[in-house]
């Protein structure tokens, strides 16, 4: 506060305070989050082993509730070409179901829905009861959830060189995405975070395949989610990125801001004429 | 030799001038075309754009040749671009990124001889719409067509082995790409091709051979047509709009000084400008992070520069035709890789002839532009090819496409093969039809009307 | 030609009216000169901006603004001046037909006849340009030969790849692959052991799922297929592979091949299947090629189903 600015009347001085304890609030429920809803996630990243009955039970309720509709009870499926038609699920492993809850790619509202990436649709909490859940139907199969804490350390060169060998062909080389078959986009891993690119590796979701880690041990795919992370962060030397989508953007500029200011220039410098002649533009 | 009334203060260039006239007769011919006339209508600035965006082309170009390095030999990459360093990169590909992050204007000078590339071909394309829809191209001006065909021919050669250069994994994709094409000419393919790259796919040579066709022959030929075009064009002076003054036996214009040299140099400058501004504000080509060629790596989408986004999409459009008629094997890009362009470069380059010949039946001399609607068939073939051109040209996009629309990927290219067939026609019926309503609507009003000398139908007998 | 009318005779011919005109345009110009010496000196400021730009280490985007700066105050400076100061002008040139007249032309194919007899090499001699012509024409085939030397001839090459009887497979860094390292929908880039990276030998090793059915021309090893990597369209790598569907896409032209039915083109322009590479496991359980591909791998070419020479 300025020596200039006007003294706090009481009342004002009042609603300030009450200002300031509604922050204060808002501020330690926020560290509160951070501290233990983050640190809680991390730590039980692995919820292949640890999983106590009290969550099994919860996962089972929800499972039931929100996925056996299509995929079936106790996840064996129903005919995917049925109505309602959903893969079974026992032994994909934890990282898919934790992939496709945490990315709102799952639960669908309804079965004729596409799956596309949102907002989680449940809490933390109960996602972890599903992939115990889930988990449970076929212990030790399909993928676990990949621990990926050192992946900021990682070499970004060796994910770059990973990156364009495994992932550029379907998601670009910039990792936006593109087109790969009828009906099928590749993710733009722009909103992607660390884990959910790891765990997309490991489970293949969608059309995508898997990667085991005989093929990308874990540093392996720490460098590429390094590489993607810092693909998001980089700025472009060269100046606007135009949506880093390659020669069709460029050559969309070339024309319309290249050629197309140069037209007009032609066109303020030559003359306009009429059938005869004698309009001389700015003169 | 100078007779004006004021004295003027003597400068050094006019003893430059002396001492060169007394060696070489110049007063007489610089008289002679000192004056020479412009006809200044703004359409006709627009090949003088592709000719400054070749000069920018040449000396930004000439720049870059100092520091790139064509060599597919492996070095370590140790420069300050964090991503690359330690891998194993091309020679060539190393110099691409010292000059992108090592060399002080490097980059600038990069982006600006990528985007003066894509903006010359854009502007040579506009200028041959132009002469061709107003028939500039008509006796006694087919040489000079022909000559602009090839232009084009060599420009998308320069284009195309500039891509290349860098030998990033755009480039050396649209490499592959060109060499497959050219592998699958049925009985010389394979030998064209393993000479080409001095041995088997990748080769050893390419980058080097590409290096002196993209910095020597093309730019010289490029530079030897353009001169030719010029010489023939000041030969035979400019087309013009006819008016009341402006007939088939004069040329109506602003004098070459200083009217048209000041204009000139004021869209020289303003050309260079806008370069700098794409140059320095729009990122183009970033190869480092699509990192080194590898044979073995690819990515999508896989785009060429526009101007051969219509030799894409025709490769991406053509059914999968591949036949084997004894023991000789017609691969599925041998028609609309070679043939097809062919054929299409061909009419093109022939159109005086075909348009003389079979469309407007007159083979006298013209000097006076016509009208798209005076030729209703000529607009009519004309905007149906290019809509042709532009709907294959889609097509080399056809994934980009079905992304931002949301729309099946094989569903586009099926909607295009049908439009690439249809479509054309449709629009090109259309336009004739226009053409002609324009031409029979004018016809009633131009009878009474003297002053159009250029008869729109035909030759007078 | 004409002097340019930029300035009314002296004669006050009009009246007043008219030296007003002629003032009131004096001002137009005056005024435009010191917009134009504006652009000028704005041009002047940039370009030694981008010196200092450049002298303080350089920066893309102020580099490229200073160098558009500059140069559109040359050229608006330039525009005003021709447009305004300079002011419009008509020359009128004529122009003749581009045929020589007929004198001219006459005359010359005179004196050619004439001076074509002192050449000496009209009637008996006629031989003696046909053969100069002759060997101009033999001389200048001597003269392609050497086009030759740039590189050798296709021979077997496109025939062959480095895939051989007993060569294990191994991934992009060298590494042998077990049987046991690939589960379902796994795929990887795969090359014969020592030809890492090797343009001609690239394959695609799948993992295809147990619930599928198969139809192929090389039996799988544990349900792995391995086919050539190089479509066989325009040679771009086939790296997209859709799992769930079995498909692998060239992401080129998106040619797409069955890999459950041996890479049979589903869609797009490929005018062949990719070539299946016979495998088997090795003593150690490794996977290797029982040979090379049976067909040439990578684009069609006119040849291709002759065979390799030897």
């Amino acid at each position: 506060m300025t020596a200039a600015a006007p003294r706090p009347t009481p009342g004002r001085r009042r609603t300030r305070r009450a200002l300031a304890i509604a922050t204060g609030l808002v501020l330690a429920v926020a560290l509160v989050n951070v501290l233990f809803g983050g640190g809680l996630a991390t730590a039980q990243e692995d919820t292949g082993e640890a999983a106590d009955d009290g969550l099994l039970q919860r996962g089972a309720q929800i499972f039931g509730a929100q996925c056996a509709l299509c995929h079936g009870e106790n996840g064996r499926g129903l005919p995917v070409d049925g109505p309602d038609g959903g893969p079974p699920l026992i032994g994909v492993g934890p990282a898919s179901v934790d992939f496709m809850i945490r990315t709102g790619r799952m639960p669908l509202d309804n079965a004729n829905e596409r799956m596309r990436h949102r907002e989680q649709q449940m809490s933390d909490q109960d996602r972890r009861a599903v992939v115990a859940y889930v988990t449970s139907l076929a212990p030790g199969e399909g993928p676990g959830i990949p621990d990926i804490d050192g992946w900021e350390e990682a070499d970004l060169s060796r994910g770059l060189e990973l990156f364009t060998t495994h992932c550029a062909a379907c998601h670009g080389p910039t990792a936006a995405g593109i087109a790969v078959g009828q009906r099928d986009i590749s993710s733009n891993l722009d909103i992607a975070t660390p884990l959910e690119i790891a765990e997309a590796i490991r489970s293949g979701p969608g059309v995508m395949p898997a990667f085991n880690d005989e093929i990308l041990p874990e540093d392996d795919v720490e460098a590429i989610v390094a590489w993607v992370r810092d693909l998001r962060e980089r700025d472009s030397p060269g100046g606007l990125a135009l949506g880093r989508s390659g020669p069709v953007s460029e050559g969309f500029i070339a024309w319309a801001l290249g050629l197309g200011l140069l037209m007009i220039v032609m066109y303020l410098l030559g003359e306009k004429a009429d059938e005869d002649g004698d309009d001389h533009g700015r003169a | 030799m100078t007779t004006t009334d004021e004295p003027r203060h003597r400068s050094a260039l006019d003893d430059v001038a002396r001492w060169l006239d007394d060696r070489l007769r110049l007063a007489e011919g610089s008289r002679r075309y000192w004056r020479k006339a412009f006809p200044a209508h703004w359409s006709f600035l627009i090949g003088e754009v592709a000719l400054f965006s070749l000069v920018v082309l040449l000396f930004t170009g000439t720049f870059l040749a100092f520091f790139y390095v064509p060599d597919t030999r492996l070095v370590v990459y140790d420069g300050p671009y964090v991503p690359l360093q330690g891998q194993e990169i091309s020679a060539a590909f190393d110099s691409t990124l010292r000059l992108s992050f090592e060399v002080r204007g490097g980059l600038v000078m990069r982006q600006i001889h990528h985007w003066a590339a894509l903006v010359f071909v854009a502007a040579i394309t506009v200028h041959m719409l132009r002469v061709f829809f107003t028939g500039a191209f008509r006796r006694p001006r087919e040489l000079n067509w022909v000559i602009g065909v090839l232009l084009l021919l060599l420009a998308f050669g320069a284009g195309f082995t500039g891509y290349s250069l860098p030998d990033d994994l755009l480039s050396g994709t649209g490499l592959r790409i060109g060499y497959s094409v050219l592998l699958g000419i049925p009985f010389v393919g394979p030998l064209i091709g393993f000479i080409g790259l001095g041995g088997e796919y990748p080769g050893t040579d390419v980058l080097g051979r590409l290096h002196i066709l993209h910095v020597m022959l093309l730019p010289a030929g490029l530079i030897g047509l353009v001169t030719a075009h010029l010489v023939i064009l000041v030969r035979q002076k400019h087309t013009q709009k006819p008016s009341r003054k402006a007939t088939n036996d004069n040329v109506v214009g602003e004098p070459l000084f200083p009217h048209q040299t000041l204009t000139s140099l004021a869209l020289f400058a303003f050309t260079i400008a806008v370069l700098a501004l794409l140059g320095g504000l729009f990122e183009i080509n970033p190869v480092w992070l699509y990192g080194p060629y590898e044979p073995f790596q690819v990515f999508a989408p896989a785009q060429p520069d526009w101007y051969m986004g219509w030799l894409e999409g025709m490769l991406r459009l053509w059914p999968n035709w591949e036949f084997t008629v004894l023991g000789l094997t017609i691969p599925s890009t041998f028609l609309p890789g070679v043939i097809l362009p062919g054929l299409i470069f061909t009419v093109v380059g022939a159109w005086p002839w075909i348009d003389a010949r079979w469309i407007t039946k007159d083979h006298d001399e013209h000097h006076l532009l016509q009208r798209p609607r005076d030729v209703p068939l000529r607009t009519g073939i004309g905007v149906g090819g290019l809509v042709f051109l532009l709907s294959i040209f889609i097509a080399g996009g056809n994934d980009v496409l079905a992304s931002n629309t949301s729309t099946g990927l094989q569903t586009i290219t099926a909607i295009l093969r049908v439009a690439t067939i249809a479509v054309p026609f449709l629009i090109g019926w259309i336009a004739y039809r226009m053409a002609r309503g324009l031409k029979e609507n004018e016809l009633a009003v131009t009878a009474a009307d003297p002053t159009r000398t250029e008869p729109a139908s035909g030759p007078p007998r | 030609m004409a002097e340019p009318d930029r300035f009314p005779p002296a004669t006050p011919a009009g009246g007043q009216t008219k030296a007003d005109r002629w003032r009131r345009q004096r001002e137009r110009e005056d005024r435009a000169a010191r917009w134009a010496a504006v652009c000028f000196l704005v041009a002047i400021v940039a370009a030694l901006s981008l010196f200092a730009v450049y002298v303080s280490g350089g920066q893309v985007q102020l580099e490229g603004l200073a160098l558009f700066v500059a140069f559109a105050g040359v050229g608006l400076g330039i525009a005003i001046w021709v447009r305004v100061i300079v002011g419009h002008e008509e020359v009128i040139e004529e122009r003749y037909p581009m045929r020589s007249d007929d004198a001219e032309r006459e005359a010359f194919e005179e004196l050619y006849e004439a001076t074509l007899g002192e050449a000496g090499v009209g009637g008996r001699r006629r031989f003696l340009v046909r053969l100069l012509t002759g060997a101009g024409a033999s001389l200048g085939l001597a003269l392609l030969i050497p086009i030759r030397s740039l590189g050798p001839g296709p021979e077997n090459d496109l025939f062959r790849t480095e895939w051989d009887a007993g060569a294990r497979v191994v991934d992009a860094e060298g590494e042998p692959l077990r049987a046991e390292d690939i589960s379902p929908d796994q795929v990887v880039t795969v090359f014969p052991e020592g030809a890492t990276g090797s343009a001609d030998s690239q394959a695609i090793l799948v993992g295809l799922r147990t619930d599928v059915e198969t139809d192929l021309r090389q039996p799988t090893v544990d349900g792995i297929v391995v086919y050539s990597k190089i479509c066989t369209h325009a040679g771009c790598p086939v790296g997209l592979y859709r799992a769930a569907v079995g498909e692998l896409l060239c992401p080129c032209h998106q040619s797409t091949f069955g890999v459950y039915n041996g890479a049979v083109v589903l869609s797009g322009p490929a005018g062949r299947p990719l070539p299946q590479l016979p495998i088997a496991l090795d003593d150690d359980g490794y996977l290797v090629a029982l040979g090379d591909f049976v067909e040439p791998v990578g684009p069609s070419f006119w040849n291709m189903t002759r065979g390799g020479g030897s």
